[in-house]
């Protein structure tokens, strides 16, 4: 009984192209009646990012934004991560910890936004305290979830054999957050990619979200589509990653049944 | 000296503010290298008794004691000595067989080669030759209980204690599995514990029966005759009797 490879479904691929072109089609097809400010052609579009690449923009703000991205959700995993194995490992702190979380939670982007303006200074100091603020409650209720979810009858068994706390913690503990861990990581990508644009909006002067400010404030729709593009790809590559990541990590996991 | 001595053990749970006694008062010996069987109803605090033989539930009262030490007080003096095989196979969903049957060895901190080659042994012993790479859920019931029993094997412990390690198969996979694995247990001379509801399990296994009422009270402390196992009519007997006292709840005679 060898272990196959998880199937791939080819008639995935193919859908979406089809799905793809007819929403690029249609869009081509409202630009040949609406003016240009409202539905630019895509070989408007094209051309932006053409221009975009030439000047290094394309390369430099994007690797920017995704720097931001990664340090702010870095920190909001070491954050969460840490809050969420106190109240998962110390008894009673989840119910004093949990209100406070979501609590936190509660606080739209935006209003994060406007106080880490007030409260800190340097742009880069700001994007990194919104980023954690609003990923950190994420990352510690996964956790928390994480170890509640470690099952009892592997943790006896492992007991049974007397191991070191590190033994069980390496053995045990990590393999069974992992996949929360990663599911977290999608979640918390999702909404960081949408917060860090704001960010970049209100305060920044590198980076996709003041690149599309810029394009904005000179009436060129189609840099502005140019650059949005740039970001939800570069939102899905990173989804991707971690995708791939689950794949290898959890090949453990029978297949799914598509 | 017997190699496992419980005396006078209680153990009571509370439940919000209920309390239940799940044993009260049970005290039997156990000899180095003996095969035992412990029957009794479901619920009745065999697998509790089991849990603190194996040093994860602490007595209420009274003590258990393994070569003069306590399970539970004295844990990591027991590292490599002790091992479950449980009801169902608690392996890693996320190791292989192999990877599986190693745990207890990495907990020993043997060589990697050492584990390695000990836990093939054990797998190849337990007829998973060339299911070495395969994850758990990609095994049959039987085949996952094996690896567990390999598991169980492999750090050669002084003391192997199984929870109703086949209560979960199918009849005739469990047969097999119980014969492959009395087969074992004698070759190595373990001394076992082997806790069952099945009278005939209980029967078939051990060398000597204890028969529990409710709260764990011992009803009875039987040693098989040499040949009962093979004798229907002297076997049905003491089925019988021990069906009596179980459903009575009284001492057999």
């Amino acid at each position: 009984m060898a272990v196959e490879p998880l199937p791939r479904e080819r008639s995935l691929n193919f859908e979406m192209a089809i799905s793809l072109g007819l929403l690029l089609s249609s869009w081509q097809i409202a630009s040949l009646w609406l003016p240009e400010y409202v539905a630019p052609g895509l070989q408007l579009i094209a051309a932006d990012i053409i221009k975009m690449a030439q000047e290094g923009t394309l390369l430099w703000d994007t690797l920017l934004t995704l720097l931001r991205i990664c340090q702010g959700l870095s920190g909001g995993f070491i954050i969460g991560g840490f809050i969420g194995v106190v109240m998962g490992t110390i008894r009673k702190t989840e119910n004093y910890l949990i209100p406070i979380v979501n609590f936190l939670m509660g606080i739209p982007a935006l209003s994060w936004t406007l106080i880490v303006i007030l409260w800190f200074r340097g742009t880069e100091t700001r994007i990194f305290a919104l980023m954690v603020a609003v990923s950190f409650p994420v990352f510690a209720h996964s956790i928390l979830d994480a170890i509640k979810g470690i099952s009892k009858e592997l943790m006896e068994m492992t007991l049974a054999f007397r191991p070191t706390r590190g033994q069980v913690f390496r053995m045990l503990i990590v393999p069974s957050i992992v996949p929360h861990v990663l599911t977290a990581w999608k979640v918390a990508i999702g909404f960081a990619v949408r917060v860090v644009i704001v960010a970049e909006l209100v305060g920044a002067s590198t980076g996709v979200g003041f690149r599309m400010l810029q394009q904005q404030s000179l009436l060129n729709m189609s840099g502005v589509l140019a650059w949005t593009i740039v970001l939800v790809v570069t939102g899905l590559a990173m989804q991707f990653l971690i995708s791939a990541m689950e794949a290898r990590l959890l090949r453990w996991r029978p297949s799914p049944r598509p | 000296m017997p190699k496992i001595e419980c005396r006078n053990l209680t153990k009571v749970f509370q439940i919000g503010r209920r309390t239940f006694e799940a044993i009260e008062d049970l005290s039997f010996d156990i000899n180095s290298g003996e095969l035992v069987s412990v029957v009794g109803k479901t619920g009745c605090g065999k697998s509790t008794t089991l849990s603190i033989i194996l040093g994860l539930e602490k007595p209420t009262r009274g003590r258990v004691t393994i070569d003069g030490s306590e399970p539970y007080n004295d844990f990591d003096s027991f590292r490599g000595k002790l091992s479950a095989v449980f009801q169902t196979d608690r392996l890693l969903p996320w190791r292989t067989a192999l990877e599986n049957a190693r745990v207890g060895l990495e907990i020993l901190q043997l060589g990697k080669k050492e584990q390695l080659d000990r836990a093939r042994y054990w797998l190849d012993k337990l007829g998973l030759a060339g299911f070495d790479n395969a994850y758990p859920h990609e095994l049959s019931g039987g085949m996952r209980q094996r690896v567990g029993i390999a598991r169980a094997f492999s750090v050669d412990p002084e003391i192997l204690l199984c929870d109703e390690a086949f209560g979960h198969l199918d009849e005739v996979t469990a047969i097999k599995l119980r014969a492959d694995f009395l087969e074992l247990v004698r070759e190595t001379k373990k001394t076992s514990v082997f806790i069952t509801h099945d009278i005939d399990e209980a029967v078939d296994l051990g060398e000597r029966v204890l028969v529990l009422g409710n709260s764990a009270r011992l009803l009875a402390d039987v040693q098989l005759p040499a040949g009962i196992k093979n004798d229907p009519a002297k076997r049905g007997e003491l089925k019988g009797r021990i069906i009596k006292a179980i459903e009575r709840d009284e001492p057999a005679e």
